[in-house]
């Protein structure tokens, strides 16, 4: 029998429930994520040591050269490799949490591919670049959800496997635009529009970062508190309801919430497979937990993106893989793996 | 069961029509929809407050709907369901569900999630984000497993449990929820005859002892007969008549509502109409 004892903490009137095994989960994560953060920093053409960021911070840069490549290149690289995760991961445990699927992340159901028709129709219809592509990536990203959550609405509530086939349909769609688009477009204008489909986090730069960590620390707190009504409602909606959970109010803002950031990450590095759907999944099974962790899921996210980003600077080919295709074939085969093999998940009798 | 106090509702604003006779819940001409579709029309219904109420009536009659509407879990197209005096369609989802529960026919446990975890989820209405498990949250819980006879399994996973043993930490949780009104929708359903009559042993338990107004839905005619206090009859989306189950059943009756060839003699053990179809 596992028993997975709660640390409850209380203080004055407040109390709270931290899953023991989660919580030793989460700080050996976020402790890994640092280091793999300080590597991230240092290695390149221009290896950097940890004496030289230490003068960086504390504002005495050796040289010039250093400070630029660390405070204009590596940083906002590695801030968007690690929000961008961060928001896939804890949009997937949301999505997760509404389907009750756990293939019902933003990529399976539509709202990434509504970003890239966003980001195609700026780039291949207007001529657009940088940072505008970032705001027509979201406005596809957030029409296409609307769209979606309106589509599968009937009688004033939202199933989950009407919102999972609707996104699915949706999605179909928005590919097959897609694809015209690209075929369509000018030959020069469609190998960039390309290069922005396959995910990637080369030459971002701060305006990359604060839109997508403004929406990170804005929405966690209110999504954090969201999931407990939420975990009540993958139980069924006619127990929520009876138990004072605003079931179709509480769907709405979670489902907001969560495209919203979806939204940001995509428009920040294009779309980028397999984070939203693995990390909720990964932190699911390895804290053994039964409700859908936020936290584990948001930083699942931000360490494989790292871990994807790390890969493809440290390939040993000279060839720069996008790491959307790196996170990929990671988080693919590790949720194969998991899968299959049924690992994590004994329930003995 | 009996150190569970139920605290009635505080109003804050004046109730529009309450009499010293009122019962808490009533329904007052309550037409409700099912997916575009109505299913009953000017139902009025007064709960009889401390009493085990059974509702019985031919599949599709609209027991199920009438009770998802006692709680507002299905908005009525027209008329109100009071509370004390209030409309429940008004009242803040948590305030309501501190007074009235619902134990549906379907519902998931999460995979993984131990019994003990599970009825705390019946705690909700009395929590806050900041309030998440107080020390009374535990005492109730406890309780309620108690109550329930699934202190012994506490921690087990729901899913290692068998059907008797779940429906009863189902039964748990909605106890948890400390309501002084619970509803239960077929409860027994799934469930051998042997674990039928326990559980309805420990509701009527639940209802004698612990005070609580209980009103089910029930298939089986000879069971409503035997636990409730008062049985309400129900026909395309109507109450055809209710009152005692000595008083009400009849031959008449049930060729009329169900179509029932059936004659009716007194059960030797319990003393309740028999009905034994002919």
């Amino acid at each position: 029998m596992t028993v997975a004892p709660n640390l409850v903490l209380r203080w004055w009137r407040w109390s709270f429930i931290l899953a023991r095994r989660a919580l030793w989960l989460n700080l050996i994560l976020f402790g890994l994520i640092m280091l793999g953060s300080s590597a991230a920093l240092m290695i390149g053409r221009l290896p950097i040591g940890p004496y030289e960021i230490w003068q960086v911070i504390t504002g005495n840069a050796p040289t010039r050269a250093i400070e630029h490549v660390l405070i204009d290149i590596r940083l906002p690289r590695l801030l968007v490799t690690l929000g961008a995760g961060a928001a896939l991961g804890a949009s997937g445990a949301v999505f997760q949490s509404i389907s009750r699927n756990p293939l019902g992340s933003p990529d399976v159901i539509g709202f990434t591919a509504g970003a890239a028709t966003g980001a195609l129709i700026w780039i291949i219809g207007f001529g657009g670049s940088g940072a505008n592509v970032v705001i027509a990536a979201l406005t596809g990203a957030l029409l296409t959800g609307v769209g979606v959550y309106m589509l599968a609405r009937k009688h004033g509530r939202v199933s989950a496997y009407r919102l999972v086939l609707t996104g699915i349909g949706v999605g179909a769609v928005l590919h097959a635009i897609n694809a015209l688009l690209l075929v369509k477009g000018d030959i020069d204008v469609a190998i960039s529009a390309n290069l922005w489909l396959a995910g990637s986090v080369d030459g971002r730069d701060w305006g990359h970062v604060w839109p997508l960590w403004l929406g990170l620390i804005v929405l966690i707190g209110p999504l954090l508190i969201g999931m407990r009504p939420l975990g009540l409602i993958e139980m069924g909606d006619d127990l929520a309801g009876p138990l004072g959970v605003p079931v179709e109010r509480v769907r709405r803002w979670m489902l907001l919430g969560a495209l919203t950031l979806a939204a940001l990450a995509t428009s920040a590095t294009g779309p980028i497979a397999f984070v939203a759907l693995a990390a909720p999944q990964l932190a699911r099974r390895l804290g053994r937990s039964s409700t859908q962790p936020l936290v584990g899921a948001t930083l699942f996210g931000a360490g494989l993106m790292l871990c994807a980003d790390l890969l493809t600077r440290l390939a040993p080919f000279d060839l720069t893989m996008p790491i959307g295709q790196v996170t990929g074939i990671i988080g693919g085969g590790y949720l194969i793996w998991l899968l299959t093999g049924n690992r994590l998940r004994k329930t003995p009798p | 069961m009996n150190a569970i106090s139920h605290s009635r509702i505080a109003p804050n604003q004046q109730p529009t029509e309450v009499t010293a006779s009122a019962p808490r819940l009533q329904a007052q001409e309550l037409s409700l929809s099912y997916a575009g579709k109505p299913v009953s029309s000017d139902v009025s219904l007064d709960i009889k407050d401390g009493k085990f109420s059974v509702i019985i009536g031919p599949n599709g009659c609209g027991k199920s709907t009438l009770l998802r509407g006692l709680c507002n879990l299905l908005p009525p197209s027209t008329g109100q369901v009071l509370l004390d005096g209030h409309n429940i369609a008004r009242l803040p989802p948590r305030k309501l569900a501190k007074e009235v529960g619902l134990l549906p026919q379907s519902a998931q446990a999460p995979p993984g999630i131990t019994v003990v975890d599970l009825v705390a989820r019946g705690r909700y209405p009395h929590q806050g984000p900041f309030r998440q498990q107080s020390v009374e949250d535990e005492r109730i819980v406890a309780m309620s497993m108690d109550a329930a006879g699934v202190s012994d399994l506490a921690h087990h996973e729901v899913e290692t449990l068998s059907g008797g043993q779940r429906q009863r930490v189902w039964i748990a949780l909605v106890l948890a929820q400390e309501t002084p009104i619970l509803l239960l929708d077929e409860p027994t359903t799934y469930l051998d005859i042997a674990h039928q009559l326990d559980l309805l042993s420990l509701l009527r338990k639940l209802n004698r002892e612990g005070g609580r107004t209980i009103v089910a839905v029930l298939h089986d005619l000879n069971q409503a007969c035997r636990y409730a206090d008062h049985l309400v009859v129900m026909k395309d989306g109507e109450i055809i008549t209710e009152g005692s189950p000595a008083a009400l059943m009849t031959s008449a009756l049930l060729q009329q509502v169900f179509g029932l060839d059936a004659v009716i003699i007194n059960d030797p053990v319990s003393h309740t109409p028999l009905i034994v179809p002919r």
